[in-house]
């Protein structure tokens, strides 16, 4: 007995010593591709129950018998098996696993499973723009997603931005999508928002998406969701670039020989033509050979600009508080001498959990921001045409400064050249300040009243304070005549809402589940202004500080004005088998700029998405990983129109009686319509999100029909009711068009990963009603450039036709010889003026000759981006297109011939026609035919561009030394953004706008900021 | 359970608390501009509002250029000087409807007609004193009068619309056959004749403002062309006869010595009865007297005399054509004579402070004049009118030895008008009321004028906009 009793424990023994030699104490950590550690991953040894989790730094520790297998895996990861053979010691690294069919997506007033979605929602998280320089939260979207075109209307930092989702709907009213930051709908002004707070973005494109905001759902709605805390671990980050911007492309000017040549050409030109105002030669052949190159004012006026980004954030938190502290400061000086942006904006986002059924929280932000601005875009009159197309009109025989160091006054010599004021003096001596503070403060509650019923009430506020402190000093050109001028404004924008949702989730069983969404908000928005001029200065030291000394005292203004909206709302989310998705929503607006007639509209909604991946007959396609259909109908609206339009306004004017006494009249300016509501889009959309190999390939692909209509529209009546239009609700547009977006992992292979994403839209916009009007004339073109009313509207607003349609003359060629005038019986033209065709044959060149000579619209958008990383090496190029718009080019009329003639010209026009047979394209010097007549085709370029947008090559250190005991990681990189563009478009750059705050002036370019090339170099720190 | 129901029961409690406040909380307010809300509430607004309706007078395209370019070109006594888009059509009588003084006119008229209906409609319903109240209207009515028979004897039938216009209105109006709108001008001239203040009561610096003798002058005018046109009753010339008896014989109004007349030193003088004001800048200021000057004297140069007419005044008549017109300019003789009736030594550029003369007083005695000669030929009183006006300009009197017949006396009248109110803006429609309007083309002109001449052309972007509109024969 005791003998077995001995062998049995010896036997025992010998098995735990043989199992103790086998086991080993294995160490490591769980990191992520950018050697980031990954803390709680689950570690297990494969068919065992033994396991671990690592620790906040991504530390393990593990017993594993030797030649085990570990199992590591992390939500969001793929899992991975790593033989452990004889190491001690383990760096596992783990894979972000693609297109997480459980990843979450914010969609309006909640968020949803991607696999549950039956709208068209697209994100971007801020891991794909986090090296990027990016001033404006809405640049971040540029190119990334199908359907949506972003376009810098304004290159100036701080400039303004222009998104339009799936087309163009409106054409008097508001065009921009919604934007809606942490849960405050209305909160535009990117301005004052740092961009480097964001989580992440979602942009909500269908009716099924959309109509649950209703009334102002129609052009997409943007959900911006800031970075909240984590409940695992604190940590503190540090992010800094700092970069230098160029100018892209510059024109090429004459110099001043080469000008000096051309006005005495000029002025000969005119002394032969029209002898009774001949006038001698403005220079000598002994002076023209004294200039040399002059002075080159496009470089004189612009200038190498540094842009720097500081941002420092503290996130944490524990199992029920999460935190977000962050500062930031951001500062881009502009290429434009004395132009820039500043902001510094401090943000502080809490999540609570109060009890078990009570969670609280508010996101906090605080920004002052301050544009120091510049004079671009301006309508461009002789005196302050504007920095930009001054410098390119001033005489380069002309210095900066004089012998005595002061600026050259004006552009001479006089009685030759447009009267044009020193650019450098304008742009350095004149205050031009902007400044914004901005809060922006919203709270929630939820309770869960009782399983699967939760209650949310926001309460949040947006309030801004804007001045502007402007002065144009006396002793400039531009502020001569009124001997400096001095205005002062403020404005105080202020708006609160309050949303109160109620939310019921029940999953009945595996066929049913349901999600029921009921909701009630209110929100106003609140405007006053006031603002203060005088003119006539004795000094200019006080700039606009001392605004009474002005002995020109100017009356001042104010205004004031208020909107509000009321909204109820549902949604219902069915699923059925959790294959068969459907989604109702339905949303009642009440607002107040709606006429008394039409106070509430209603908006509802329907979706419905078949997963056909989770069908049986799908297993026997093995190669198709995700596969769902989906398909949606709706109707929203948009309440972009002017408040208090349903109003009779009376507007002041004057009458004398005898003897001079001035008595003030008011009188009705429009048709008060009781009536006037909302414009209402209808839209249908089909689409597919295809996913392949394992996911690893992914594909969605949209077709989408939209129908608005009751577009405000100013419909003329004949003028004996008085009034010569009236505000109606009438006018129709059609959108209908195609996305793609495709996403693969090329390669991914240990060290080595290529991924691609890639986006694609083609957008077809269409008039359709006028309220029986054909056509009418619009586009803004300058009051001064073309002064006559009739040759001054650049577009035509058609049935039939898109918005944005060109609309003018057709450039032929150059008359070259007397007799070819003589033989076409063109009277008023002489050899060297420009031909345009006469289109309708009667003999004579008129309004009636001009056609569609162009289109704003594009034929279809892309965005290609690549993704490579190697070890800690990343590099991502993005490219970004444009293809078969055209763009509007009003320069030319100023840097050509053709136009005026009294300013500096490109150099190309040394090559113009000096007789018979020298060009058939540049008309001879003295033309101003050009201008005379009115829009003409060729100055309509084509605006097609591909640009490399961003390449950027970053860097995550590895982990050495000490410096790892405080820092958890360490990246750095260098970016360089606008790298080339590769355009036919002879201006600044193809991405314009002059007048983008009208929809119906499109890709107009007139005086505006070039857009630049910039190189940073920034370095990321986690502690 | 329990908190559940409190949950649902407070919920319950805010929705209808917020359905109950919703109304208000939708209502705009306007807050920085008036409306018709918060206008019309008192005295002042009235007023205010008044001079909204005189306020449109002052314009270029209407009152103070318009007005008279469409009357005098397609007259005989004043020709175009520099040519300018759309007079030189209206000089020889060629327009079309694409004329764009034509088109002011029109629209002009109708604006004015708008603000005065939006007055008459609100005025009445404010309370303060009746017969200020009443005086105001008056002016409003006066002045839709003024418009209406300017679109009547212009364009003939035209669109009768007597209330403010409304989104829910008839925004495409037909037009409304002469007769009701010669009803509606009467009805409002004489409310005005009856409401407003005479001229004596309205001081020196409301001068400017209607008053009861103006509506009167008006209302003589007024018959007298109906009496002239298909809309004609028998009484016209009896009524146009006694409203000139009833302004003679007030006694408020005389005769002052020509110069005095256009002097702006003098101007609202005794001889005034109702003129648009004028002044100078920051107030808006006379464009006429630039008009006519010559280049030398930095003018427009935009219309000259006709020469017939020039020589046309009898060698006594030295008053009147020496303020009216004259050839020299500095110390150079020009080719042309130009009109120098509205001078302003105190001119600023486009501004002068010639006031535009509607009505007055030479022109009654003239009406009364014209009135007596078609009701009683044989009446000798009907030579004191013309008579009082050639005494004033120094010519000698007329009797019924140098004026046997009725149709002498017209012509004689024709010839008077022209001396006396060259220039005015008056031409076409005296020759037109006289039934001179032919004759005078063929014998001056040797045009032989077709019918549909004796009336505009609707506008063409009014007839395309508009298709209850028809237009006028023959345009």
């Amino acid at each position: 007995m005791n003998q077995i009793k001995l062998l049995f424990t010896a036997l025992l023994w010998l098995l735990f010593l043989a199992a103790e030699a086998q086991t080993r104490r294995l160490s490591g950590r769980v990191l992520d591709a950018q050697n980031a550690p990954l803390p709680g991953a689950s570690v297990l040894v494969k068919e065992s129950t033994v396991g671990t989790a690592t620790d906040g730094d991504g530390n393990f520790t593990i017993n594993a018998p030797a030649n085990a297998v570990l199992v590591v895996s992390y939500t969001g990861y793929l899992a991975k098996e790593v033989k452990v053979g004889q190491a001690t010691t383990l760096n596992i690294t783990l894979e972000e696993s693609p297109q997480m069919l459980n990843d979450v997506v914010v969609v309006g007033y909640g968020t949803q499973r991607k696999r549950d979605l039956t709208g068209a929602i697209a994100s971007i998280s801020q891991t794909e723009v986090r090296n990027l320089p990016i001033a404006r939260a809405d640049q971040i979207l540029q190119g990334r997603i199908s359907g949506v075109q972003v376009t810098q209307t304004n290159a100036e930092p701080g400039g303004n931005i222009s998104i339009r989702i799936r087309g163009t709907n409106s054409i008097n009213s508001g065009n921009e999508p919604l934007f809606v930051i942490d849960g405050f709908p209305g909160a535009g002004d990117l301005n004052s928002i740092n961009p480097s707070d964001i989580e992440s973005i979602e942009v909500l494109k269908d009716a099924s998406a959309t109509a649950i905001y209703g009334s102002r759902g129609a052009n997409g709605v943007v959900i911006v969701t800031t970075k909240k805390g984590s409940s695992k671990q604190s940590s503190i980050n540090f992010e800094a670039y700092h970069g230098v911007q160029n100018v892209s492309k510059r024109y090429d000017m004459m110099n001043a020989n080469e000008f000096a040549t051309y006005l005495n050409d000029v002025q000969s030109l005119i002394n032969k033509e029209t002898p009774a105002s001949a006038k001698a030669l403005p220079y000598t052949p002994d002076q023209i050979a004294a200039l040399g190159e002059g002075t080159n004012w496009q470089k004189e006026v612009l200038r190498s600009a540094p842009i720097s980004n500081y941002q420092l954030n503290f996130l944490g938190g524990n199992s029920d508080t999460r935190y977000n502290l962050s500062f930031n400061y951001f500062n881009q000086q502009g290429i434009v001498i004395n132009s820039g942006f500043q902001r510094g904006s401090v943000r502080f986002n809490l999540d609570k959990k109060v009890s078990d059924k009570i969670n609280v929280g508010f996101t906090a932000q605080l920004t002052r921001s301050g544009e120091n601005r510049a004079l671009v875009n301006t309508a461009g009159s002789t005196e302050m045409g504007g920095v930009i197309l001054d410098a390119m009109r001033f005489n380069p025989a002309l210095p900066v400064r004089d012998q005595a160091g002061a600026y050259t006054y004006l552009n001479g010599p006089a009685g030759y050249l447009e009267l044009v004021g020193n650019p450098v003096a304008y742009a350095n001596k004149v205050k031009n300040q902007y400044n914004n503070l901005r809060g922006l403060f919203n709270f929630f509650a939820d309770y869960e009243i009782v399983k699967g019923l939760k209650l949310r009430t926001t309460a949040g506020t947006d309030f801004n304070y804007a001045t502007l402190e402007y002065y144009v000093p006396s002793d400039i050109y531009a502020g001569s005549n009124s001997k400096g001028t001095a205005t002062r404004t403020f404005g105080n924008r202020y708006s609160w809402v309050n949303e109160n949702t109620l939310t019921y989730d029940r999953e009945f069983n595996k066929s049913h589940a349901l999600t029921l969404l009921g909701g009630l908000t209110f929100q106003e928005f609140y405007n006053t202004d006031f603002a203060a001029s005088n003119s006539n200065f004795f000094t200019n030291l006080l700039e606009s500080d001392n605004i009474g000394i002005g002995a020109n005292v100017l009356p001042p203004t104010s205004s004031r004005s208020k909107n509000s909206l009321m909204s109820y709302f549902g949604r219902a989310n069915y699923r059925f088998r959790d294959k068969y998705l459907f989604t109702f929503t339905m949303r009642a607006d009440g607002s107040s700029r709606f006429g008394p007639n039409n106070k509430w509209g209603y908006f509802p909604s329907g979706a419905f998405a078949w997963r056909v991946i989770d069908e049986p007959f799908m297993k026997s396609v093995p190669a198709v990983s995700d596969l769902k259909l989906r398909t949606s109908y709706g109707i929203t609206g948009n309440q972009e129109i002017a408040s208090y339009s349903s109003f009779a306004r009376y507007t002041n004017n004057a009458y004398t009686l005898g003897g001079g006494t001035r008595v003030i009249g008011l009188s009705p300016n429009n048709i008060p319509n009781p009536g006037i509501s909302w414009e209402s889009t209808s839209s249908l959309d089909f689409g597919l999100d295809l996913g392949v190999l394992s996911n690893r390939i992914t594909f969605t692909a949209d077709y989408y029909y939209k129908r608005t209509r009751d577009l405000l529209l100013n419909v003329s009546i004949p003028v004996s009711t008085g009034y010569s239009t009236v505000l109606l609700n009438a006018g129709g547009v059609q959108n209908k068009g195609i996305e793609l977006s495709v996403n693969s992992i090329n390669i991914n292979s240990g060290r080595f990963k290529w991924t691609t994403a890639a986006n694609f839209s083609a957008n077809r916009n269409k008039v359709l009603d006028l309220n029986g009007e054909y056509e009418r004339f619009v586009g803004t073109s300058s009051g001064s450039l073309f002064p006559s009313a009739s040759n001054g509207a650049t577009s035509v607003l058609r049935v039939g036709e898109p918005i944005g349609s060109f609309y003018g003359y057709v450039f032929q060629g150059i008359w070259q010889t007397q007799d070819e005038i003589s033989a076409s019986g063109r009277t008023g033209v002489r050899p060297g003026d420009p031909r345009y065709a006469d289109l309708n044959g009667d003999g004579v060149l008129d309004a009636k000759d001009r056609t569609i000579i162009g289109r704003a619209q594009p034929m279809f958008i892309y965005g290609l981006t690549n993704n490579l990383s190697l070890g800690g090496f990343n590099l991502n190029i993005f490219l970004q297109g444009v293809q078969g718009d055209n763009i509007l080019n009003l320069n030319r009329y100023f840097l050509e011939t053709g136009g005026y003639i009294n300013g500096n010209k490109l150099q190309s026009q040394t090559q113009r026609w000096t007789g018979p047979g020298t060009s058939n394209t540049i008309a001879k010097a003295n033309s101003t035919l050009r201008r005379g007549t009115g829009v003409t085709s060729d100055v309509v370029e084509d605006g097609s561009f591909l640009r490399v947008k961003t390449v950027s090559l970053s860097y995550n250190l590895p982990k050495l030394g000490a410096i790892s005991t405080v820092l958890k990681s360490a990246n750095v990189y260098v970016t360089a953004q606008n790298l080339f563009t590769f355009t036919r478009y002879s201006g600044y750059d193809p991405e314009v706008n002059s007048f983008g705050s009208s929809n119906l002036s499109q890709n107009t370019d007139f005086n505006a900021y070039p857009n630049v090339r910039t190189f940073t170099a920034g370095i990321r720190l986690g502690l | 359970m329990k908190t559940t129901n409190k949950g649902l029961l407070l919920l319950l409690g805010a929705l209808t608390l917020t359905g109950v406040s919703c109304e208000n909380f939708l209502k705009e307010q306007p807050y920085d501009f008036v409306s018709t809300e918060n206008f019309y509430q008192s005295e002042a607004d009235a007023v205010t509002a008044l001079n909204g309706v005189f306020s449109l007078m002052q314009n270029g395209l209407y009152y103070a250029r318009t007005f008279w370019i469409l009357s005098e070109l397609t007259g005989d006594l004043m020709k175009v000087g520099n040519p300018q888009a759309g007079r030189p059509d209206l000089d020889e009588v060629s327009y079309t409807s694409t004329n764009p003084e034509v088109a002011n006119w029109w629209t002009y008229s109708y604006l004015m007609i708008n603000r005065a209906n939006d007055v008459i409609a609100n005025v009445p319903a404010i309370s303060m004193d009746a017969a200020r109240r009443g005086n105001i209207e008056g002016n409003a009515r006066f002045l839709r009068a003024l418009a209406y028979f300017d679109l009547v004897r212009s364009y003939g039938d035209v669109p009768l619309l007597t209330k403010p216009t409304g989104a829910d209105g008839n925004l495409r109006p037909a037009r409304t056959p002469i007769k009701d709108v010669y009803s509606q001008i009467l009805e409002d001239l004489t409310f005005a004749e009856a409401n407003c203040f005479p001229e004596n009561k309205i001081t020196a610096g409301e001068k400017g403002r209607v008053s009861s003798g103006a509506a009167a002058s008006l209302l003589a005018k007024v018959y007298l062309t109906r009496a002239s046109s298909p809309a004609a009753e028998a009484t016209d010339y009896q009524s146009a006869l006694d409203a000139t008896n009833r302004v003679i014989n007030s006694k408020i109004y005389a005769l002052v010595s020509y110069t005095n007349v256009f002097d702006v030193a003098t101007e609202n003088g005794p001889e005034h009865i109702f003129s648009v004001q004028f002044d100078l800048p920051p107030n808006a200021g006379n464009i006429t007297a630039r008009m006519h000057l010559p280049s030398s004297l930095d003018g427009n140069q935009a219309f000259y005399v006709e020469e017939w007419f020039y020589n046309s005044f009898a060698p006594a008549d030295t008053i009147r054509k020496n303020w009216t017109m004259t050839k020299r300019a500095g110390t150079q003789t020009l080719a042309n004579a130009y009109y120098v009736k509205f001078r302003d030594p105190l001119r600023q550029g486009n501004n002068a402070r010639n006031n535009t003369l509607i009505l007055r007083y030479a022109d009654v005695l003239l009406m009364q004049s014209e009135a007596l000669n078609q009701l009683d030929p044989a009446n000798a009183a009907k030579f004191d009118g013309i008579n009082a006006v050639r005494t004033r300009a120094g010519i000698s009197k007329l009797s019924p030895a140098t004026t046997p017949t009725k149709e002498d006396f017209i012509t004689a009248l024709v010839n008077e008008r022209g001396w006396e109110f060259s220039a005015e803006g008056l031409r076409r429609f005296d020759l037109l009321r006289l039934g001179r309007y032919k004759e005078v083309q063929k014998r001056v002109y040797n045009r032989t004028i077709d019918d549909k001449y004796l009336l505009y052309p609707i506008p063409q972007t009014e007839i395309t906009l508009n298709p209850n509109l028809v237009q006028n024969p023959g345009f």
